[in-house]
């Protein structure tokens, strides 16, 4: 499998690069094509609490693009319920072969700290966000506090 | 292991572009042990940043990490880059040219501060420098820069050593052979703490040698760093009572210089071999996994190595196999193809094109490592490399055999190969040229590469060397003859047709050249030489898959060979002669012969089983799958 080589030289170079972002990268021994790895944002209000994320790549990988997917519950106008995450970076039409996983993981981070109203999934969200910011602020910190993953202690 | 190239017995030279203080000269960062390398660098009280010091590597060094301290005395650096510079990836001699009086003979002194000329560049090709790392720190402490993309033999042990550095920074460049292959370093003072001078307390450049270095310099350079680090295997071997103190004493490194003794059990030798210690370890592991595949060679998109590799008008290279996938991959989104880095599509213009030096590289590197494990499953064009040929052969009692040699490596293989092809046009000229010096005839003629025609050629000059000179006219005829010839070899090497027609083909030809011969005594040994050529000629065809079609009449006349068993299978008694049945030629049951040269049908062979070898029924001897041949009768 093409995917296969490329997937295990940018595990190595992730985890080597130890991102204090994203961590605990779990990929299945059986499984390169998927993996799961641990969301620690910067930023308020989901600095609060880790997201669990899962990146699925296609067999055709790298000349298709991954899949990223939120495990936990996030409280994110531009994170649909399912867990869905629009990212133009990863989008078929913008998707190039060259794009490394970490890029993609680096895209994520700075939506998920700097949410994009303008091109919702969640529309009632991205109207909190721009109408009533502090509602939104408390809203999703206690969402976050409930349901996202225990913080890494370093 | 990891090596500090910052060692003058390597070969590293340093230099400054500005004037330094008394006693604080760049070479201090060179100095293998004891109190010099302590002192450190410091630039002259009246210079100004910038400084540059550039350091000039004995081979291409793959970084893996810098360690520097900023500090001497009270003098502190705060701002620093990296630059590094590579002149390509040719192979650089190493050892003798490079040494330190030539360093001396370079620089300047004046009442003892040493400065370089003008430019901090020595080489004569100017390098161009780009910058890998910037940092700038207003805090006092070691700063690590560490190349991410190394791919050596990183340890654990390693990363420790690196962690007690409180300040880091990467080195990176999008050319991956600014790292990989760096022959110079610079490090370039940017700024300093209130104005004060600007200072290298300590540097340690951590890297291997690049991997396009050749073996022996990669050997002699580890053995250098072993000799000046005062290292033995077995004092590696005990690594578990150095890694506990490796940590305090590069601690305390760099506030206890003075107190260091010029015994070269300082803290630098212990450090060196608790690097050393770790990565030996790893050394063993990479032997026993193979090779280590350039990184140039391999494909940035799919990480695998490239048969044929294609520049992108991005400028990087790709495999024309993943160019295809990303096209297809493209086209089922209705797009044209297009730059899988920028994302333009081709016009007439701008489109991929074959990256040949890159791909006389590859060829080079697969046919070299051609039974590797791990480069097996790799496409190529290429066969193995030629196991060493012996110049010694000698040609007067076995002329034919050198063309069975020849014959037997190119042809059995069933393409060409330029590389082996060349190395053996190369051995032979050496002999050719020792006959054609007594000859006197021009060197015109060791081009040719035709290596069967070069070496009839040669037995003949051989013979008419031997003979008298008389025949010098004949010889002259000779080579003219074989220069018009196209140069058979390039051209087979690109479109890999099989030099089979070539070797079949072309040495009849050669033997049926008549020579003209005044003197009736060369008969004899016309005779004798066209004999030998031609047995050894058919040997080596019958020992070939015969594509178009084998004299097999003619030359059992000349060929010793075992008379031809009955036309028919022996397992299974079928005739097998074209006429048996009168059946056409492609209806014809395929035939495969035995090293024994009984025959046998196909039928028969595939019964047998796919694993293990074949037994000869008629002889009862057990062959090898690989040994059976195609034939026709």
């Amino acid at each position: 499998m093409a995917a296969t080589k490329r997937l295990a030289r940018e595990l190595d170079d992730l985890r080597k690069s130890a991102l204090k972002v994203f961590r605990d990268i779990n990929v299945d021994e059986s499984n390169i094509l998927n993996w799961h790895g641990l969301l620690v944002p910067e930023n308020a209000p989901y600095n609060k609490g880790a997201f669990r994320i899962e990146i699925q790549f296609p067999a055709e990988y790298p000349f298709k693009p991954p899949k990223v997917t939120f495990k936990t519950k996030i409280y994110h106008p531009n994170i649909d319920e399912k867990g869905q995450v629009c990212l133009p970076i990863i989008s078929a039409e913008n998707w190039k072969p060259a794009t490394k996983t970490d890029q993609v993981v680096n895209s994520l981070i700075s939506l998920i700290n700097d949410p994009e109203p303008e091109h919702p999934l969640r529309a009632e969200l991205a109207e909190e966000y721009t109408k009533d910011k502090k509602k939104f602020m408390k809203n999703a910190e206690e969402f976050t506090k409930k349901h996202s993953e225990k913080r890494p202690s370093d | 292991m990891l090596v500090n190239f910052a060692l003058s017995t390597l070969g590293t030279q340093i230099s400054c572009d500005k004037v330094s203080s008394d006693g604080y000269e760049p070479d201090n960062l060179l100095q293998a042990g004891g109190g010099w390398r302590r002192q450190g660098f410091l630039a002259e009280r009246f210079i100004k940043p910038p400084v540059t010091l550039t350091l000039t590597f004995p081979c291409p060094v793959h970084i893996s990490h810098i360690v520097l301290d900023p500090q001497v005395g009270s003098q502190r650096s705060s701002a620093i880059e990296i630059y590094t510079a590579t002149r390509g990836i040719t192979q650089r001699q190493f050892g003798s040219t490079i040494n330190h009086s030539a360093l001396s003979e370079r620089t300047v002194t004046f009442d003892g501060n040493r400065a370089a000329e003008g430019s901090c560049h020595v080489s004569q090709p100017e390098p161009i420098f780009k910058k890998a790392a910037f940092i700038r720190c207003s805090e006092p402490g070691r700063i690590c820069f560490s190349n991410l993309r190394f791919r050596g033999n990183t340890s654990s042990r390693n990363t420790e050593s690196v962690d007690i550095c409180p300040h880091r920074c990467e080195l990176r460049h999008h050319q991956g052979v600014m790292l990989a292959a760096a022959e110079f370093l610079s490090v370039r003072i940017v700024g300093t703490i209130n104005g004060k001078v600007a200072a290298v307390g300590q540097l340690e450049v951590w890297g291997l040698p690049a991997r396009s270095c050749p073996a022996n310099v990669k050997g002699d350079i580890v053995q250098r760093y072993m000799t000046a680090s005062g290292l033995s295997v077995q004092q590696s071997s005990d690594t578990s009572s150095l890694k506990a103190n490796s940590g305090e004493t590069e601690h305390s490194s760099s506030s206890s210089h003075t107190k260091q003794g010029d015994g070269a059990a300082g803290t630098a030798s212990v450090q060196d071999r608790s690097f050393s210690g770790a990565s030996e370890h790893c050394l063993d592991k990479a032997e026993s996994s193979g090779v280590d595949i350039p990184e140039e060679f391999l494909d940035e998109l799919t990480w695998e190595m490239m048969s044929t590799p294609m520049l992108l008008p991005s400028g990087h290279s790709v495999d024309i196999f993943t160019l295809d996938k990303f096209s297809d991959a493209e086209a089922t989104y209705g797009r044209q193809p297009s730059d899988p880095y920028t994302g333009l599509t081709f016009t007439t213009t701008r489109k991929p094109v074959l990256n040949k030096a890159l791909k006389m590289r590859i060829d080079r590197f697969l046919s070299e490592h051609a039974d590797e494990p791990l480069l097996r499953s790799v496409p190529r064009v290429l066969g193995k490399a030629p196991q060493v040929f012996s110049n010694t052969v000698s040609i007067d009692q076995s002329g034919g055999n050198l063309v069975s040699n020849i014959v037997d490596k190119n042809g059995l293989r069933g393409v060409k190969r330029k590389s082996a092809h060349e190395s053996h046009v190369n051995s032979l000229q050496t002999i050719v040229g020792v006959r054609q010096q007594s000859l006197g005839s021009s060197e015109n003629t060791l081009r040719v590469s035709n290596v069967s025609r070069t070496n009839v050629k040669k037995i003949k000059t051989e013979r008419e060397g031997n003979m008298h000179n008389s025949s010098t006219g004949s010889s002259a005829q000779l080579h003219s003859k074989s220069e018009p010839k196209p140069d058979s070899g390039t051209m087979g090497s690109k479109s890999s047709c099989p030099q089979l027609g070539n070797c079949s083909s072309a040495p009849p030809n050669n033997t049926c050249t008549p020579v003209p011969q005044a003197n009736s005594s060369s008969e004899s040994h016309e005779e004798q030489l066209r004999t030998s050529l031609s047995s050894s000629l058919s040997s080596v065809l019958r020992s070939l898959p015969a594509f178009s079609f084998t004299p097999t009449s003619s030359q059992q006349i000349t060929s010793p060979e075992v008379p031809m068993p009955d036309q028919q299978c022996s397992v299974c008694r079928t005739p097998l002669a074209q006429d048996a049945n009168g059946l056409g030629r492609s209806e014809r049951l395929a035939v495969y012969k035995f090293p024994c040269e009984h025959l046998v049908c196909r039928s028969c062979l595939t019964k047998s089983g796919n694993t293990g070898g074949v037994l000869c029924h008629m002889c009862k001897k057990q062959f090898t799958r690989a040994d059976i041949v195609r034939t026709h009768v």
